[in-house]
């Protein structure tokens, strides 16, 4: 509106200039029809032939990692952009790799940044912003390329996490460390390699073949976890990272990384909107699966945690140790988790307490199995110093 | 000063209003050369004022804008009346706060009636510098959209420069080369304010790219401005207006024919008269006849007719008559001698004219029209001097003839008037004791005759008057036979001179043994007023030699 004011102005004026032959007002004409022009044609030739490249390495990236970006800013046309602004207009929280760069050559920058959302993060669109000096006229372009890179929960490190002590036969403090070396299974025979026990040798192939060989072990289903991962909608509290559903998929991915890099495969019931179950498999490693699905799981689903449906897809994957992560404070689950069936069936349960996360402060009340360990996680906890410490932090002790 | 003060009032916006300020100087000092009304150097102030209150305004951000901008508007009004509170008071002592009513304002304000009644204007200007300093001041502090604020600015820097000659030149440079500085410091601003708070951070050389492109693109553009030639070099001004403005007239005009009280039916007007030479220039004849005259056999005046005088006296170069509420007015019954102060000092010829105004002037359709120097008329007359103001009759100058009974010029009328007839001997040892200026001279040959001929053709400009070209060659300015027709006259076609020197006629016929008389040179008024005296030297008149109120230009004069 100014702009068509302007010129309806700058009209009028050259119609008097001229009328008048005044030089004066020849000169305000000019001045201002010049500046104008100039502003006009400085902003659209500025913007032409605009390129920009942006790259990143995605890698598999988890909430947390730190990133760099690389930008390139180039343009074609021959007139100077004295004032370009680069945009990046993707919901990355924190990440501001924008800048004001004077356009004649050339330029390259880089970015840094860190992941602090799970799920997919979008890099771009790009909004380029050419200025001309005097402010009158500008130019946008908006580049809609974007990059889409899938960030995995936050993997903490849980070194002490150890099967409950039934589990294995004798201390299991002793054996923890070796806790793979024992499967009840035997898969094949192979030469003896020095370090193998002599509980592992294979005696009567060692003496047909004349020199020792030694048992290989496949790994047990009894040995596997189950992790029951509470997704109702109502039971979660907190926003972004601070939150109990943040808390509790980022338990969920480090116990998924601790077992896997034991050898062990994990399976997945979830009380989500989808009824999820991810199964664990003797030949598919599904660590890589349950991190995709953990990095876009959202607490949408409808049904407790206690529920019936829950507990029956539970009993389905038989012969495991379950995990139960919840926030849940109906203690209902409890029951449920005692009620599994079989002996070798060990129970851990993970309390994430709401209430430390600004939740109205439940009353709770457990009655624990003595098979069921139970461990609550708080709001700043540290999962390894969780663990270490879980006696202490046990909540109600049976 | 702490951050709550700079959040607050932020420091780094001074600069921002050093400029503003500088512009409104500018466009302040510009206007009061103009010298449209005096005292008109209150304006400065005014809309430095205005600028520092509302910048300041602008700069404390927790004030809402709507307050701030009521504020100023409040102030628009407060401050310029305070400002003019007691000339207003002493100028309309019967209106309360001395401020006339919205209708006397209007009508004053179109008649440009600065100098009778100065206080209205300068209230009037004040507001509107108060307007032009505070808005360009709130527009580029808290708007950041200088463009905004200053289209009323740059609206008046363009009438004064549309209205002057010379006096602008440095102002609207000035004005360019603020007006570039103000956009690329505001541009700066914001752009650096946005990309901050959009977390854009500056590369280094950003900055000095943007400061080192923006000065050399505002000297390239000041320099074109500046040594751009004009895209015309005349002033068509007169094409325009006699072309479309003057039809427009004329096509009003034959739309609404006016109404005369007392007789009963309607008269066309005619367009070809005004009462003031702004920006005025050459009519084009349409035929239709202004009035017709007889005249006695003996007469051998002049036969240029006055409407009105025009002066000076609103602005130094630009003549337009001044109707002076305040001025000498007198009513003269049918006819009755005008009384004049010193009619007998020199002995004149007399002559009688009988007039028929069939198309009174659209802008004065009550002045009576006559030439040389009116001694009766058969009509109830007022008679004006405008610049008498006290002085008790009898008259000096007359300013203008009004009809008070009928209240219109139209119809016939009958005028005794008188007129000098000096030989030049006379003239020399009578009126200038001899020191007769060198480039005023008695031009007797054919060739001087056509010259003057030419020049008064000029002269008479959009005067009412024939200029019949078999005329020239009898050194008569006029030659109208009884029953000549006057017609809106129109501006001399070749007209490429830009000095005038004019000269006296020796009548032809008056030669034969007897001395050369001069024949008093007029000017109309309505062309006096284009031209402009190129030292700036007031013109010489010459005392009784030409009736009251006709001056004899004696250097060159310029267009």
């Amino acid at each position: 509106m100014s702009r068509l004011l302007l010129a309806a102005g700058l009209g009028l004026l050259l119609v008097f200039a001229y009328l008048t032959a005044i030089h004066s007002a020849f000169v305000l004409f000019y001045g201002l029809a010049l500046i104008g022009l100039l502003a006009w044609f400085w902003a659209r030739q500025a913007a032409r032939g605009l390129q920009v490249d942006r790259s990143i390495e995605a890698g598999t990236p988890t909430v947390g990692e730190a990133f760099e970006e690389s930008f390139t800013v180039s343009k074609s046309g021959w007139v100077p952009a004295p004032w370009v602004e680069v945009s990046d207009l993707s919901d990355l929280p924190g990440y501001r790799p924008g800048r004001v760069i004077s356009l004649g050559d050339p330029v390259t920058w880089n970015a840094n940044g860190t992941y602090r959302r799970r799920g997919w993060t979008v890099f771009g669109p790009t909004r380029v912003k050419v200025k001309e000096p005097f402010g009158l006229f500008h130019r946008e372009v908006r580049l809609p390329d974007r990059h889409r890179i899938l960030v995995y929960p936050r993997i903490r490190p849980m070194p002490d996490f150890v099967m409950p002590a039934h589990q294995h036969s004798g201390d299991a403090q002793r054996l923890a460390s070796a806790w793979a070396d024992y499967p009840p299974e035997t898969g094949g025979v192979r030469e003896y390699v020095d370090g193998d026990s002599f509980g592992r040798v294979h005696w009567p192939l060692s003496q047909r073949y004349q020199r020792l060989m030694s048992k290989t072990f496949e790994q047990a289903l009894t040995s596997d976890l189950l992790i029951v991962l509470d997704l109702q909608r109502k039971v979660h509290y907190g926003e972004g990272e601070e939150s109990t559903l943040e808390y509790a998929i980022s338990l969920a991915a480090s116990i998924n990384a601790q077992v896997h890099q034991q050898g062990r495969q994990v399976g997945l019931v979830a009380n989500d909107s989808r009824g999820t179950v991810l199964s664990p498999h003797r030949t598919v490693r599904l660590e890589r699966s349950l991190l995709e699905y953990l990095a876009v799981a959202e607490a949408d689903g409808e049904l407790p945690i206690w529920a019936p449906q829950i507990w029956e897809r539970v009993r389905r994957i038989p012969g495991r140790m379950i995990a139960l992560i919840t926030p849940s404070t109906d203690a209902s689950w409890i029951a449920n988790l005692e009620a599994l069936p079989g002996r070798r069936t060990a129970r851990v349960a993970f309390y994430v307490d709401a209430a430390s996360f600004g939740a109205p402060e439940p009353h709770l009340t457990f009655e624990l199995h003595t098979d069921v360990e139970l461990y609550v996680v708080r709001k700043g906890d540290d999962f390894s110093r969780l663990m270490r410490t879980r006696q202490a932090a046990r909540l109600v002790d049976a | 000063m702490s951050d709550r003060l700079r959040r607050w009032l932020p420091v780094s916006e001074i600069p921002t209003l050093v400029l503003v300020l500088l512009l409104v100087m500018v466009l302040a000092n510009s206007t009061v050369a103009m010298e449209w009304v005096k005292g008109s150097e209150l304006w400065v102030q005014v809309a430095i004022w205005a600028a520092l209150v509302m910048g300041l305004l602008a700069l404390v951000r927790p004030l809402p804008a709507a307050v701030s901008l009521t504020l100023g508007l409040v102030g628009a009004v407060l401050v310029p009346y305070l400002l003019n509170a007691h000339a207003l008071v002493l100028a309309h002592p019967s209106d309360p706060f001395g401020i006339p009513s919205p209708d006397t304002w209007i009508a004053r304000i179109n008649a440009s009636d600065q100098q009778s009644d100065a206080s209205l204007f300068l209230f009037v200007g004040s507001a509107a510098f108060w307007v032009v300093g505070g808005w360009l001041a709130w527009c580029v502090v808290r708007w950041r959209r200088p463009l905004v604020g200053l289209y009323p600015g740059t609206a008046i820097l363009a009438t004064n420069i549309l209205n002057s000659r010379d006096e602008q030149n440095g102002y609207t440079l000035l004005f360019l080369l603020i007006t570039f500085a103000l956009l690329l410091w505001n541009s700066y601003r914001a752009s650096l304010l946005t990309a901050l708070r959009s977390g854009l951070k500056l590369s280094s050389d950003s900055r000095w790219d943007f400061w080192e492109t923006g000065v050399a693109a505002t000297v390239v553009v000041m320099l074109v401005a500046i040594f751009l030639p004009p895209l015309s070099s005349q002033d068509a001004t007169v094409n325009v207006e006699n072309g479309v403005f003057r039809d427009w007239a004329q096509f009003q005009q034959n739309l609404s024919r006016q109404v005369l009280i007392g007789h009963g039916g309607t008269a066309p007007l005619s367009i070809g008269f005004a009462l003031e030479a702004g920006l005025a220039g050459p009519l084009k004849p349409k035929g239709n006849v202004v009035f017709t005259y007889s005249v006695s056999s003996q007469y051998t005046g002049p036969r240029y007719f006055r409407g009105v005088n025009l002066d000076t006296g609103l602005r130094r170069y630009e003549w337009s008559y001044i109707p002076n509420p305040f001025g000498y007015q007198t009513f003269v019954a049918k006819s009755e001698a005008i009384p004049y102060a010193d009619l007998a000092l020199l002995s004149q010829q007399t002559g009688t004219f009988d007039i028929t105004m069939d198309r009174p002037p659209n802008v004065a359709p009550d002045v009576l029209f006559y030439p040389g120097q009116l001694l009766k008329i058969n009509r109830d007359v007022t008679v004006f001097e405008s610049l008498r103001t006290s002085a008790p009759p009898p008259l000096v100058n007359i300013d203008r003839v009004s009809s008070t009974h009928p209240p219109s010029s139209l119809g016939k009328y009958r005028v005794n008037v008188q007129y000098p007839n000096p030989t030049e001997a006379e003239l020399r040892n009578a009126v200038l004791g001899g020191a007769f200026p060198g480039d005023l001279r008695c031009g007797a040959s054919p060739g001087r005759a056509r010259r003057c001929a030419r020049a008064r053709g000029r002269a008479a400009g959009r005067a009412l008057g024939p200029v019949p070209p078999e005329d020239r060659d009898a050194g008569r300015l006029h030659h109208a036979g009884p029953r000549q027709p006057v017609r809106q006259s129109h501006r001399d076609r070749d007209l490429p001179a830009q000095q005038l020197q004019l000269h006296a006629l020796a009548s032809a016929r008056s030669s034969g043994g007897r001395p050369d008389r001069l024949l008093p040179l007029q000017l109309e008024g309505r062309l006096l007023p284009v031209l402009r005296q190129r030292h700036g030297r007031p013109a010489s008149r010459i005392g009784h030699s030409c009736p009251a109120g006709e001056r004899l230009w004696s250097r060159d004069l310029r267009l």
